[in-house]
């Protein structure tokens, strides 16, 4: 039997009566409907299943945002000197950006801008404009409130702010060498800036997020900061110098509490430090610094004890070695001891020196001091020595008296720091504590940074130094007379380098320096100050060696910073 | 709408028989559809170079046209809807015959063709017409032995499929393939005949991956997600895992500015973005609903032929929803599959207009069977009988 619909060719109507009958054969049962809807709500619930799950693994967790694709930035500690002042901080300011697609009219847009911004250029960023396929165009970042405000009243579409973090120096250019300095997305390009970067002291951030991280405390002491620079700026006026240079050495810890290179340069445009006339000339640039040299000289000859600060030597005769001659040019006539040889400064008595000590015990003796090895500091790489391929007898002279090796004035004073603070070498930081020892960032020459430093020369040989140049500034005939600071104690050495240029060293073009500790009966602070070609002028006395302009400078720098160190002045010269 | 239930005319007859639930929800997903292709087609157009609003433009006109057509093929009677397929499904297969002999290939598929400046879709309108023609002939060969229906099912399921194959467009081919298999299994067919069936269209499908080097490569690319650039799947899941549950916010979205077709088979994902999961959810809530109550009110219906046209159509429909959505969520391998009514294109929305229209049109209450069923205060007696009908 057929219980089926009726359905004659073509005639599809359905037929009243023809209901249940018909599924119980030739319709499938209502479970079969059942299975494949059950198949269906099945389906639609994985899909819903997956949808959940997607949207419970993102949670968030990554945002790319297409309409700010340099968003992100650096937030980073502020960076405060030995006392807590405040160097460097972020700051929340507003960038201008643009979306040429909801620009209404261009023209309008960079007339006005212009008037607020005249530095833009105007046809490029027509242009950029016109790029209806960009959706986001940096116009200026790092607005200050008030700017921003005046773009805002505009109030022209497709215009918008993004807050970002821009580094702010509030002591203007105190301390710019050192500081570095950010780019634009906040991140480090150079200085101790860019040691935060490398030690990943910095975070990550899209926006304004400022970061929780403590101030990072440097050596540095804005107040003798301040003063050295100020002095070193007064002294190129004085001396009519092409710069100067002046450093303040803890030479207990190695911490630097004033590091200055004049002209200076401001952090908020760190690219000024690639201009050679802007270099940090205590660690951008290697010189010959001439005879404050004769301190490691002298230093080497006492400690091996070859001689004493006694013995004497005959000065009168020039050196010759090879084809060079050399002699004192204003000789004293008859033989020296090594203590006159230091306070006279005889080229020819160190070159005796050095030719008694030999050519591998002078190299033993830099090498010790890490004269030889690239230095690192937390403000990044110092400059390489330069250290002469062949180093013969004329060589091992002439080093004698600072010519042929050439070394950035920092790393020199930290090989002085090692000779007056009683015989062990410190790593140079500017880090308050040095900090940045630990961070492997000590030449291996510079053995065991934590704690355990290297004996360099006897106690007694340091203390021999001291009193050398304690007497090279105290007593009548010194060279360093002018740096006597009145009750200070100084000590040091001058140092009156002759420039090469071309081949030949030019007899008016000269580094002045002066070497400098105080106070002398237990030194704790070393001073270099250096001035580059000075001129001559009245107030030197017509003269341009150091002992007439460097050795002055360091005096009047001093007398300014020993009270901020708290050390005392005295009326009598206190026994060692 | 006031509508008196004396009146006779059609369109209150319509209103009295419809299924309004079904209406409202369908009338629903068009609404939101408009107010989704703001989301994501302006991007897309922009970046044709063409006027922001030229997509959005083009969805509300094919959208008002699209319930016209839907509204005007829901007023047919059964016998209307048939005709009606026929008549389209002759149409469309010669459409898809011209599209072999003079169609331009897209992407490397020849599936469009070029009619007055328009280009149409054949395949897209094959498809309502040929679930409801299957249907007459499932129910056919349940009820009538001497006529060869079965193997006319088979043929012209055969013919469909061939021509979609040789497109190529495998993810139609197997959306049909499953509708017309469906519609086997629930006309009473043997169970057996239909798990071997359903062999044979897994064996299908894997003969396509060895056949057609663009199903292997997106299928590869499913399973290892790491052979081949998989960009646009990737992105499109990431959009759902980065929107959430709550979004990035209307017009926050990014995946509209970097995905070909966000206006299209990636519009779902641009919802996930722009309006997160929740939103997603609704809509599929929306979609399940029509396909769900438009099958169980097929499943009621007493007549064979018109109960399996229903239930194929809103297999049809459901079925190419929920692929869409699953290649979204990175479930299935990429294909060619629109959402209905939410996706951009006109062959596509007229298509699925048609294809709920004449679902509507099946579904409406017919009230003489529901008496006949069931009738009131009458004991049950065998119909036919009583009814002195001869075969």
């Amino acid at each position: 039997m057929q219980h089926g619909v009726m359905i004659g060719p073509g005639r599809l109507a359905p037929l009243a009566g023809t209901g249940t009958k018909l599924d119980k054969r030739g319709g499938g049962s209502p479970l079969r409907s059942a299975a494949v809807a059950f198949a269906i709500v099945a389906a639609f619930s994985t899909v819903c299943g997956q949808l959940i799950r997607l949207a419970a693994s993102g949670g968030g967790a990554f945002q790319i945002n297409m309409s700010a694709p340099v968003a992100t930035g650096f937030a980073r500690p502020d960076l405060v000197d030995r006392n807590g002042r405040l160097l460097a901080t972020d700051v929340e300011m507003q960038s201008l950006f643009a979306d040429p697609l909801l620009v209404v009219d261009r023209d309008e847009v960079v007339e006005k801008l212009r008037r607020i911004f005249p530095d833009i250029n105007g046809d490029e960023l027509r242009r950029t404009l016109a790029e209806r396929g960009r959706r986001f165009v940096w116009i200026k970042r790092g607005l200050s409130p008030a700017l921003a405000q005046r773009v805002h009243n505009l109030g022209l579409p497709g215009l918008s702010f993004r807050p970002e973090l821009r580094r702010a120096y509030p002591a203007g250019t105190l301390a710019g060498h050192l500081l570095g300095g950010v780019n634009i997305d906040n991140a480090a390009v150079a200085g101790v800036e860019r040691y935060l970067d490398q030690n990943e002291i910095v975070d990550s951030v899209s926006g304004a997020v400022q970061t929780d991280r403590r101030p990072v405390a440097l050596s540095l002491d804005i107040g003798v900061q301040h003063a050295v620079e100020d002095e070193l700026a007064a002294a190129i006026e004085t001396y009519r110098a092409k710069a100067a240079a002046g450093l303040v050495l803890d030479v207990e810890t190695g911490e630097v509490v004033a590091s200055a290179s004049v002209p200076t340069v401001d952090p908020m445009h760190p690219e000024k430090t690639m201009d050679a006339r802007h270099i940090d000339r205590l660690t951008g640039g290697t010189y010959e610094l001439g005879s404050i040299f004769k301190l490691l000289t002298v230093a080497m000859a006492l400690d091996s004890g070859q001689a004493a600060p006694e013995s004497v030597y005959d000065v009168t005769k020039s050196l010759t070695a090879g084809r060079f001659e050399i002699k004192d040019a204003h000789g004293a006539g008859r033989p020296l001891s090594v203590a006159e040889i230091f306070v006279k400064s005889s080229n020819v008595g160190a070159g005796l020196l050095a030719l008694e000590a030999g050519t591998q015990r002078q190299r033993e003796f830099l090498e010790a001091l890490g004269l030889l090895t690239p230095l690192r500091t937390e403000a990044g790489a110092v400059a390489e020595p330069m250290v002469p391929k062949r180093w013969d007898q004329i060589e091992t002279i002439t080093i004698a008296y600072g010519h042929g090796l050439a070394v950035a004035p920092l790393q020199f004073a930290a090989a002085a720091a090692a000779l007056v603070n009683g015989g062990e070498l410190i790593q140079p930081t500017f880090l308050k504590g040095g900090a940045g020892l630990k961070r492997g960032a000590t030449s291996k020459h510079r053995a065991g940074g934590d704690g355990a430093r290297r004996r360099v020369v006897s106690r007694e040989t340091s203390a021999r130094i001291a009193e050398m140049m304690r007497s090279n500034v105290a007593q009548q005939g010194g060279t360093g007379r002018r740096a006597d600071a009145a009750g200070y104690r100084v000590g040091g050495k001058t140092g009156t380098a002759e420039i090469a240029a071309g081949g030949r060293y030019e007899p008016n073009a000269v580094i002045a320096s002066f070497l400098g500790a105080f106070p002398m009966e237990k030194p704790r602070y070393l001073t270099l100050v250096m001035l580059f070609e000075p001129e001559r002028t009245a107030a030197s006395g017509g003269e341009i060696t150091a002992g007439h302009t460097a050795a002055p400078v360091t005096r009047g720098i001093v007398e300014r910073i020993a009270p901020m160190l708290g050390v005392m002045p005295l009326t009598t010269e206190p026994s060692r | 709408m006031r509508v008196s239930r004396t009146d006779q005319s059609r369109l209150a007859q319509w209103w009295f028989t419809v299924d309004h639930a079904l209406v409202a929800a369908i009338l629903m997903l068009v609404g939101i559809g408009l107010v989704l292709s703001l989301a994501a087609s302006p991007a897309v157009a922009l970046k044709k170079g063409l006027p922001a609003f030229y997509f959005v433009e083009r969805h509300v006109v094919f959208s008002l046209a699209a319930v016209v057509v839907m509204l005007l093929v829901s007023l047919l009677d059964t016998t209307g809807v048939r005709r009606l397929a026929l008549a389209l499904f002759v149409i469309s297969f010669a459409g898809l015959v011209a599209v072999q002999l003079t169609g331009h290939e897209i992407n490397g598929a020849r599936r469009w063709l070029s009619i007055a400046g328009h280009s149409l879709q054949p395949s897209e309108f094959a498809k309502p017409s040929f679930a409801v023609l299957t249907a007459w002939l499932f129910a056919e060969a349940q009820g009538r032995r001497d006529m060869p229906a079965l193997s006319l099912a088979i043929a012209i399921g055969l013919a469909f499929a061939a021509l979609l194959v040789v497109q190529p467009d495998v993810g139609q081919t197997l959306l049909v393939g499953l509708v017309w298999g469906a519609q086997f299994f629930l006309s009473g067919q043997p169970v057996i005949a239909a798990a071997a069936l359903a062999a044979l269209g897994a064996a299908g499908l894997g003969a396509a991956y060895f056949v057609f080097p663009h199903v292997a490569s997106r299928v590869d690319r499913f399973l290892v997600p790491n052979v081949g650039d998989n960009s646009q799947v990737e992105r499109a899941i990431r959009s759902f895992t980065e929107g959430g549950f709550f979004g990035r916010g209307p017009g926050e979205g990014t995946i509209k500015t970097s995905l070909p077709d966000a206006h299209t088979d990636f519009i779902f994902a641009v919802v996930a973005e722009e309006y997160g999961v929740i939103a997603c959810l609704a809509l599929l809530a929306v979609f399940a609903f029509i396909t769900v109550r438009a099958f169980a009110r097929g499943a009621r219906e007493p007549e064979l032929a018109t109960r399996l046209a229903v239930q194929g159509l809103a297999l049809l429909f459901g079925l190419q929803a929920l692929i869409n959505m699953a290649v979204n969520v990175g479930l299935l391998p990429a294909k060619g599959m629109t959402l209905p009514f939410i996706s951009a294109g006109g062959s596509s929305m007229f298509a699925i207009s048609i294809s709920l229209g004449m679902l509507l049109a099946l579904s409406r209450r017919r009230p003489h069977q529901r008496r006949l069923e069931t009738p009131p205060l009458v004991a049950r007696v065998p119909l036919d009988d009583s009814m002195g009908r001869t075969r």
